[in-house]
C-alpha cells in the first residue's frame, strides 16, 4: 500500500522537474516562440505581404500550411513575422517601465517625504488615466507604428512597477540587514544598489511577466482597431481583424493568430508562476 | 576605575506621530510617544553592561539611538569624550556597531558572507587590498566558523551560524562599544550559550565594551558586569550585577527578578504580580511606577524620583521610599 | 477498572517536507491522569509541539500519524469516525496557544467567544452560558469580568488576551489543557501571572496540564513530571525534581547545564556541540551520539530504547555511568564546544 503511494509520488515528481516543470515548460515555449520569429526567413520562403491573387482564401495544404488570405498571402508565414513585431514590441514596451518604475520606486521609498507624497498624487492620476484614450490620441500625435505603442505604455506601465517597488522597499528598508549597512556607513546609493535593490526587484520581474502579456494584448487590440502597426506589415491584431469576415468558412485565418496570443501569454504566465517559486523561498 | 566610553546625559527618544490635516487645522499637537525619556548612563571601557526591562519599555530604543539608527530628540551623548551630533561621521559610526536579534532578517540574503565583509572592509580601508581574504578569514576564526562559509549565502546556515556571521561584520569594522539587541533570544537553548561564550570570550580577547539588552534575566546575569533595569524609558535601578541581583532596591525590580522562573529544583513561583504596563503616551508627573507599586505613597504622585546611591557603591535606584 | 486519562502509545509522525518525508514523531508513549502536570522540553524541531498537534488530530496537511494509538478516557481514538473522535477531543481537552492574539476571533466580543462552547456543544440556555462565561473570567482573573464581557480581543493586553484563551479552553469543562509555549511571547511579570494561574486551577479544578516549551525553569516552577524531547523521541522521563537534580540522559543533562539560572553566575555556560540530526534520514544509532561526550561504540549502531535504569527512564546506553566522561570534557572549557 505505501509502496503504491510513493511511487506515485516519484513519478508525479519527475514530470515536475523538481517542482517546477511548469517553469521549465513556460521557458520552453517561449524559447520555441523566439525561435520561430527570429528564424522565420529560414522556415518559410514566402513574403508575408507578397499578394498572390490567383491564391486567395486557399485552405491549409501542403503548400500553405495554413492556408492563403484574402489577398493570397501565407497565413503561416505572417504568424512568423507577426511574431517578430508582436514579441519584440511586447517585450520593449516592458523594458522601459521597468526601468523607470523600480527607480522611481527605489528612490520614493527609501527617501519618502515631499517626493514621495508628489510621486504618489503623479502615480494615482496616472491609474485614474484611460489607457486606450492615451494610446488613440498619441498614435494621432506621433502617428500609428510601434513608437507610439510603446510610448503609451510605458507612460502608463511605470506606475505598477514603481508601487510594486516602492511597497517592497518600505519593509524591506526596517529590515535589520538595511540598518547593519546603514549603521557600517556605507554610501545610501551602494545601499540602495547593493543592499535593497536585489531584495526587492525579484516582485517586478514576476510582475513584468504578465505584464509582456499585457502588453502584448494592448499590442494586438491596437492592432485590431487599426491603431497599431501600419497595414500591410503582418502582426496578429490587425491579422484577427482582416480575418474576422471570414471566420465561418476560412476560420483558421482569424483564429490561429488569436491561438498564437493564448499560447504567449500561457507560457510567460508559466515563466512568472515558476519565478514566484523560485526567487521567493 | 577605567575611563567612560559611552555616556549619555537625560538622552531621550520621542517618536513623533504624523499629524492628520485635520489636526494640523485645529493647532492640535501630533501625538508623541517618549519611548526614552531622559535616560542617564555611564558605560566604561572594557565592561559589559546589562539592559533589562519588559517589552514596551524602551531598551531597544535605547540602543538604536546610541548606534545612531535614530536621532535623538533630547540630551546628550557622548562617545569617547566627543559629543554626538545628528550626523555622526564615519569614524564615529564606525566605532558603535550592533548585533541584531533576528539572524534570518540581519544578513542581506543575496550577499555571500565574503562580499559582505570585503565591501566594509575595502570601503573603510580597514586592511590593505591583498590583506582582505587574510582579514576575512581571520574573522571566521575569530567568531569559529569555518572558512568556507565565506563563500555560502546567509541561508545557508543555521540560526547560530547566522548570528556567528553577524558579530563577525560588526568586529570587520573593529568597533569600540558593541550594541546587542536580543542578540541570543531568537535562539535554542544550547546554542544560546555557545554565542554567550563567544561573546564573553571575544569580550575579553578585543577587550570589548558591550551593552547587552535582553528581555531574558537569567542570560544577562551570566554575561554582564553591571546591570540596568528600565521602566517605561527611564532606568529605575542600575549597578553592579550581583549587587542588583542579591539585594534589589527598587520595588520594579524586586518585582521583575521574583517572577523569573528559576532553575532550582523544588522552586515554586512567588506570589503572583499584579497590573500591566501602563501606557507609554500618559502624562507622568511623579514615579511611573506607581501604578503597580506595593510601596507607593502620596508623594509618589507628586515627585519624579532621580536615580541616587543606594547602598553600595555605585549602585543606583530611582525611588523615594528608599 | 482504572485506565489514565490519556495514553498515547507508540505515536509516529511523518510530515512531508520538499526535502523528503521528515519522521517528526519516532515512536513516544505516555500516560497522563486527571491533575497531574506534565512538561515536555524540547528544542525546536524536536517534535515538542506536532507531538500536542498529532495527539488532538491538528497536523498540518502534510503530516499524518503513521501508526500508533491514543486512548482517551479508556477509548481508543482509532476506534471512532472523524466527528466522534473531535467530539471526545473536544470534551476532554482544552488547548492554549502561544499567540493568543491569532488564536481569537477578531470580530467576536470576548464573553461570546467564552460563552460559545457552552451555549453550542454543551446546549445551554443563552443566560446559563453568559453567565458560566463570566465565572470564567473571574476564575481566570480578569478584572471587570462583566464589563469586560463585551470587548473585543484587540481592546486587550496581552497578559489579559492569553486569559481569555485559557477562559476558553476551560469553558467546555475540559479534563485535561494541553499548553503549547503559552507565555513565551509575554513579559516575564505577565508570564509569572499566567503561570501561577495555570498551577491555581490545577489545584482548584483538578484539571491535568500539558506544557510544551522550550524553557525548563518554566517547567521547574510549575510541573511534576518532565519529559524531555530529542529528535522525535523522549529521551528521559521523570519527576522534575528527580530529572533536575539528576538527569540521566546527557541530552538532558547538556540542556540543564546550558540553561543560564537566574540565581547564578557561572563562568562559562555549558554548550552542546554540533546540532540536532537531520529527520529526513534514517537514524542509525543513538540520535545524540554525534553531539554526545560520554559516547561509545555501541551508541552509534544501536538506538536505546526509554525504559527504568534506576532514576528516571532514559533512553541511554550509559545513563548510570555517563556522568563519569564529564571530568575530562568540562576541562576544555567550552563544554567540548568546537
Amino acid at each position: 500500500m505505501s509502496t503504491n503511494i510513493i511511487r506515485g509520488k516519484s513519478f508525479t515528481k519527475k514530470l515536475n522537474f523538481n517542482g517546477n516543470g511548469s517553469f521549465y515548460f513556460g521557458i520552453g515555449l517561449i524559447t520555441f516562440l523566439i525561435i520561430l520569429a527570429v528564424a522565420a526567413p529560414l522556415i518559410s520562403h514566402f513574403d508575408p505581404t507578397g499578394q498572390d491573387l490567383l491564391n486567395t482564401l486557399v485552405p491549409p495544404s501542403r503548400q500553405h500550411w495554413l492556408g492563403t488570405d484574402q489577398l493570397g498571402r501565407d497565413v503561416f508565414t505572417r504568424i512568423l513575422y507577426g511574431a517578430r513585431i508582436d514579441l519584440t514590441i511586447g517585450f520593449a514596451a516592458v523594458l522601459l517601465p521597468f526601468i523607470i518604475g523600480t527607480t522611481l520606486g527605489l528612490i520614493s521609498g527609501w527617501f519618502g517625504g515631499w517626493f514621495d507624497s508628489l510621486l504618489m498624487r503623479i502615480v494615482d492620476t496616472t491609474i485614474a488615466f484611460p489607457f486606450y484614450v492615451l494610446a488613440i490620441a498619441l498614435v494621432f500625435v506621433v502617428g500609428p507604428g510601434p513608437k507610439a505603442i510603446i510610448l503609451a505604455i510605458t507612460l502608463v506601465g511605470w506606475v505598477a512597477y514603481c508601487r510594486i517597488i516602492r511597497a517592497a522597499v518600505l519593509v524591506a528598508k526596517e529590515l535589520d540587514y538595511v540598518h547593519a549597512a546603514k549603521l557600517s556607513g556605507l554610501p545610501t546609493a551602494r545601499i540602495l544598489r547593493k543592499h535593497l535593490l536585489p531584495n526587492v526587484i525579484s516582485q517586478a520581474i514576476i510582475f513584468s511577466m504578465s505584464d509582456i502579456v499585457l502588453s502584448i494584448l494592448a499590442i494586438v487590440s491596437l492592432g485590431y482597431l487599426g491603431l497599431g502597426v501600419p497595414i500591410p506589415t503582418a502582426e496578429w491584431g490587425s491579422m484577427i481583424q482582416e480575418g474576422q469576415a471570414y471566420i465561418l468558412q476560412q476560420w483558421w485565418i482569424p483564429t490561429i493568430p488569436g491561438l498564437m496570443v493564448v499560447v504567449t501569454g500561457f507560457g510567460l504566465s508559466l515563466i512568472g508562476d515558476g519565478l514566484v517559486k523560485r526567487l521567493n523561498r | 576605575m577605567s575611563e567612560i566610553i559611552l555616556s549619555t546625559e537625560d538622552l531621550s527618544k520621542h517618536f513623533i506621530g504624523k499629524s492628520s490635516l485635520l489636526g494640523k487645522i485645529r493647532g492640535k499637537a501630533p501625538l508623541s510617544i517618549p519611548a526614552v525619556d531622559g535616560v542617564t548612563i555611564q558605560i566604561e571601557s572594557g565592561s559589559t553592561v546589562g539592559l533589562v526591562g519588559e517589552s514596551g519599555c524602551g531598551k531597544s530604543t535605547l540602543g538604536r539611538t546610541l548606534v545612531g539608527l535614530y536621532p535623538a530628540t533630547g540630551g546628550s551623548l557622548t562617545l569617547l569624550d566627543r559629543q554626538m551630533g545628528i550626523k555622526r561621521s564615519l569614524q564615529e559610526r564606525r566605532l558603535v556597531q550592533m548585533i541584531f536579534q533576528d539572524p534570518f532578517a540581519s544578513l542581506n540574503p543575496r550577499m555571500k558572507i565574503r562580499d559582505m565583509l570585503t565591501e566594509i572592509l575595502l570601503f573603510h580601508k580597514l586592511v590593505e587590498k591583498e590583506r582582505v581574504e587574510e582579514r576575512c578569514v581571520e574573522l571566521m576564526n575569530l567568531v569559529g566558523l569555518p572558512v568556507n562559509a565565506l563563500d555560502s549565502y546567509p541561508r545557508q546556515f543555521s540560526g547560530g551560524q547566522r548570528q556567528r556571521i553577524g558579530i563577525a561584520r560588526a568586529l570587520a569594522l573593529e568597533p569600540k562599544v558593541l550594541i546587542a539587541d536580543e542578540a541570543v533570544s531568537a535562539l535554542d537553548v544550547s546554542v544560546q550559550a555557545s554565542i554567550v561564550n563567544l561573546l564573553l570570550d571575544l569580550k575579553r580577547d578585543l577587550g570589548l565594551t558591550m551593552l547587552f539588552i535582553s528581555h531574558n534575566i537569567a542570560i544577562v546575569r551570566q554575561i554582564s558586569d553591571r546591570i540596568a533595569v528600565m521602566y517605561l524609558g527611564r532606568i529605575v535601578e542600575e549597578g553592579p550585577t550581583e549587587d542588583v541581583f542579591n539585594n534589589p532596591q527598587h520595588p520594579y525590580t524586586k518585582l521583575l527578578l521574583s517572577s523569573v522562573p528559576k532553575m532550582t529544583p523544588g522552586s515554586k513561583l512567588g506570589e503572583a504580580p499584579t497590573g500591566e504596563l501602563p501606557s507609554m503616551q500618559a502624562k507622568y508627573l511623579g514615579c511611573r511606577f506607581m501604578s503597580r507599586c506595593p510601596i507607593a505613597i502620596d508623594a509618589c504622585k507628586a515627585t519624579d524620583p532621580q536615580l541616587i546611591q543606594v547602598s553600595s557603591a555605585g549602585h543606583l535606584a530611582a525611588c523615594i521610599n528608599l | 477498572m482504572t485506565h489514565p486519562l490519556l495514553s498515547v502509545r507508540d505515536l509516529h509522525v511523518e510530515i512531508d517536507t520538499p526535502r523528503g518525508l521528515l519522521k517528526a514523531i519516532r515512536g513516544i508513549s505516555l500516560d497522563l491522569n486527571a491533575g497531574d502536570s506534565l512538561g515536555i522540553v524540547g528544542e525546536s524541531g524536536s517534535g515538542k509541539s506536532i507531538t500536542l498537534k498529532a495527539i488532538l488530530g491538528l497536523l498540518p496537511k502534510n503530516a499524518r500519524v503513521t501508526s500508533g494509538e491514543i486512548f482517551l478516557d479508556g477509548v481508543s481514538l482509532n476506534s471512532l469516525n472523524a466527528p466522534k473522535r473531535a467530539e471526545l477531543l473536544a470534551e476532554k481537552i482544552g488547548i492554549v496557544f502561544q499567540d493568543a492574539i491569532a488564536a481569537l476571533n477578531p470580530v467576536m466580543t470576548v464573553g461570546n467567544q467564552i460563552a460559545e462552547v457552552p451555549r453550542r456543544r454543551l446546549g445551554w440556555s443563552k443566560e446559563k452560558s453568559h453567565q458560566r462565561a463570566i465565572e470564567l473570567m473571574e476564575l481566570v482573573g480578569i478584572p471587570e469580568a462583566e464589563a469586560r464581557f463585551h470587548v473585543y480581543p484587540h481592546q486587550l493586553s496581552g497578559g489579559l488576551r492569553q486569559r481569555v484563551a485559557i477562559a476558553i479552553a476551560l469553558s467546555g469543562n475540559p479534563q485535561l489543557i494541553f499548553c503549547d509555549e503559552p507565555t513565551t511571547a509575554l513579559d516575564v511579570t505577565i508570564q509569572a501571572q499566567v503561570l501561577r494561574l495555570l498551577m491555581d486551577l490545577r489545584l482548584k479544578e483538578k484539571t491535568g496540564i500539558v506544557f510544551v516549551t522550550h524553557d525548563l525553569a518554566v517547567v521547574n516552577e510549575i510541573c511534576e513530571d518532565i519529559n524531555v524531547m530529542y529528535a522525535g523521541r523522549f529521551v528521559e522521563s521523570g519527576g522534575v525534581q528527580e530529572c533536575f537534580q539528576n538527569p540521566s540522559h546527557p541530552y538532558a543533562y547538556s540542556l540543564l547545564k546550558s540553561a543560564p539560572d537566574m540565581e547564578h553566575q557561572v563562568e562559562r555556560l555549558f554548550s552542546i556541540l554540533g546540532e540536532a540530526p537531520d529527520l529526513t534520514k534514517a537514524v542509525n544509532g543513538c540520535p545524540f551520539a554525534p553531539r554526545c561526550f560520554a559516547v561509545t561504540e555501541i551508541c552509534r549502531s544501536s538506538e536505546p530504547e526509554l525504559r527504568n535504569q534506576g532514576g528516571p527512564f532514559s533512553a541511554c546506553h550509559h545513563s548510570s555511568t555517563f556522568k563519569q566522561s564529564l571530568g575530562a570534557v568540562e576541562l576544555t572549557a567550552d563544554g567540548g564546544q568546537k
